[in-house]
């Protein structure tokens, strides 16, 4: 049995109650659709985030393994200087588009391989490897931001619509519910006892003016 | 009578490189090198060889290797000064190699401006074989600075020339090319200026590496640096005995690497198979360790002989470089903690076949 609500039992907080409840259901309906909404748009990035996570982690292997190796043939300092140089030009465009009222992330990025910074007597050609390694790495990390942002926004998001439909659905609208019962049974029971009351006033009443009749006439 | 000549110029040599050959770090120490698990382990054991000097303090993989560095720059010098004539000016100019290195990391340090004082603690410490101004060139407060300072060396007019390009495109690329070309040039004109045995010596070992590194950089400029046939023909050398302008020119306009390697040197070069299966980007390394190996070869078949003749000492600096190359190797698979079944295949020899 939920718990009431602590009103009155009065008609017109009936009213205010049912006008109540009925914006409850709305909202539950509103809601409903939203969380459907954010599942669906959550399944279909679950599948985008997860071969992008998976492709970012095998070009990330990739890369390091490249730098160990270009390491190996060039060793640290020489690699370190010529690391200096970048190898590219990265631009980030990032716009936002609503997905039923959550903001997520559009991530837009140019990777632009640089010319190569250095002449090629004293390095590997690992190091090239690595360099490319690595521009695919950057290639792939505004999507990766995109969807791994996107996924952790709609589902938080989902958990909170997902909160409140079940708070709605469980709790406020029983409660609603059960209160508006509880008051129309209170009012109903009142206007019985009120019925009963006039009734019986109606009866006293008539009772009287018979008797008074009935000495007028004697 | 030519050979009694050779014979008698070389055999002093031959005694003293052959002296140098037997420090080479044996096969026993490469492998406790290879099994030991860390750096510390492994700059314990670098102390039983010739590398011990100046290998003390907490182990760091840089320090370590700019030691070893050292050591070679120093090693390698020494037999310079047994030759005479055209064989000692080329090797003097094949030890500058370590000259334009210093020069490149004096550029990039000067064109980023990083401060002297890391500069300086990097740059491979070159002695009395050089006698460019370094704490100086490190001082530059800029690049035509620091061209200018090199005013009246070798080096300096031929990045003055590149300099015109550097001011506009703001780019290293040009000079550090300017400076390949310009040495490579030289030691091929150099190479030119031997006769009988020692030209052919030098054909052999240093015409090979420069035709290797020549093939390699025409590649390296297609596939990865996406240059214009006529940007790769500007930048890579032109004369050869198989890699000369017209394979250039074949490399710029797209051969495949496997068919182009197989032509010039088919199956003298162990291992090309390995070439097939993999994509161009990813076969260039695998073929830059290809070319050092089969240099590598080359080298010890030559010391396996009695040879009175340049071959033995450009074998020997082979060798050296190869050890040098390997133990950096070795250093950095172990700093990213790799074990040595995984690190051997990056050797240029077979290192550690012989009993711990």
């Amino acid at each position: 049995m939920p718990e009431l609500l602590n009103v009155p039992p009065t008609r017109s907080a009936l009213l205010r109650l049912r006008q109540e409840l009925e914006e409850a259901r709305r909202g539950y309906e509103l809601l409903e659709r939203k969380r459907e909404v954010l599942v669906r748009e959550l399944m279909e990035m679950i599948d985008d985030a997860e071969a992008t996570q998976a492709e970012a982690r095998r070009r990330f292997q990739a890369a390091y393994q490249a730098l160990t190796e270009v390491r190996m043939r060039m060793g640290t300092d020489r690699l370190r200087w010529v690391s200096l140089a970048p190898a590219a030009a990265i631009q980030t465009q990032l716009t936002l588009r609503s997905v039923m009222g959550v903001l997520v992330p559009l991530v837009h990025m140019d990777v632009t391989p640089l010319p190569l910074p250095y002449g090629l007597g004293d390095t590997s050609a690992s190091l090239d490897e690595a360099r490319r390694r690595w521009q695919d790495v950057a290639a792939i990390l505004g999507h990766l931001a995109e969807v791994e942002t996107t996924v952790w926004r709609l589902a938080r998001d989902l958990q909170k619509t997902q909160r409140r439909v079940n708070a709605l659905e469980y709790v406020l609208i029983p409660q609603y519910e059960a209160t508006l019962a509880y008051i129309s049974s209170v009012l109903e029971e009142q206007e019985r006892e009120a019925f009963v009351q006039a009734k019986q006033v109606k009866q006293r009443h008539a009772k009287q003016e018979a008797e008074d009749e009935g000495e007028q006439d004697g | 009578m030519a050979l009694l000549l050779d014979a008698a110029r070389y055999a002093g040599v031959n005694a003293r490189v052959r002296g140098l050959v037997s420090r080479l770090i044996p096969e026993w120490l490469w492998a406790e090198l290879l099994a030991t698990p860390d750096l510390a382990g492994l700059q314990s054991l670098l102390q039983q060889s010739w590398y011990r000097v100046g290998l003390e303090g907490r182990p760091d993989a840089a320090a370590l290797e700019r030691r070893l560095w050292a050591h070679l720059v120093t090693v390698s010098r020494a037999p310079v000064h047994l030759l005479q004539g055209s064989p000692r000016a080329l090797l003097d100019w094949y030890w500058r190699r370590f000259e334009v290195d210093n020069l490149k990391t004096v550029l990039r340090a000067v064109h980023h401006r990083a401060p002297a004082e890391t500069l300086e603690a990097t740059l491979i410490p070159l002695g009395p074989g050089s006698r460019l101004p370094w704490r100086a060139l490190g001082e530059s407060t800029s690049v035509p600075g620091l061209v200018e300072r090199l005013r009246g060396t070798f080096y300096g007019s031929v990045l003055e020339q590149a300099l015109d390009t550097y001011r506009r495109e703001g780019q290293l690329f040009v000079l550090e090319v300017a400076l390949d070309l310009a040495y490579f040039g030289r030691l091929l004109r150099l190479m030119d200026q031997l006769t009988g045995r020692d030209r052919q010596e030098a054909r052999r070992f240093l015409g090979f590496w420069v035709e290797s590194q020549n093939l390699l950089w025409a590649y390296r400029y297609r596939i990865y640096a996406g240059l214009s046939p006529e940007e790769i023909l500007n930048y890579t050398l032109h004369r050869g005995l198989r890699v000369d302008a017209a394979a250039v020119r074949e490399i710029a306009l797209g051969a495949p690497l496997a068919e182009m390697v197989a032509r010039f040197w088919g199956e003298r070069i162990p291992g090309l198979a390995q070439l097939q299966d993999r994509p161009e980007p990813e076969a260039l390394p695998v073929l830059e360790l290809l070319f050092q190996r089969h240099l590598h070869g080359m080298a010890q078949r030559a010391l396996s002989k009695y040879s009175l003749h340049l071959g033995i000492v450009l074998a020997f600096q082979v060798l050296l470089f190869d050890e040098v190359q390997d133990l950096v190797t070795l250093i950095e698979g172990k700093a990213a903690g790799w074990p040595q079944e995984r690190i051997r295949p990056y050797f240029i020899a077979p290192r550690g076949l012989g009993r711990a």
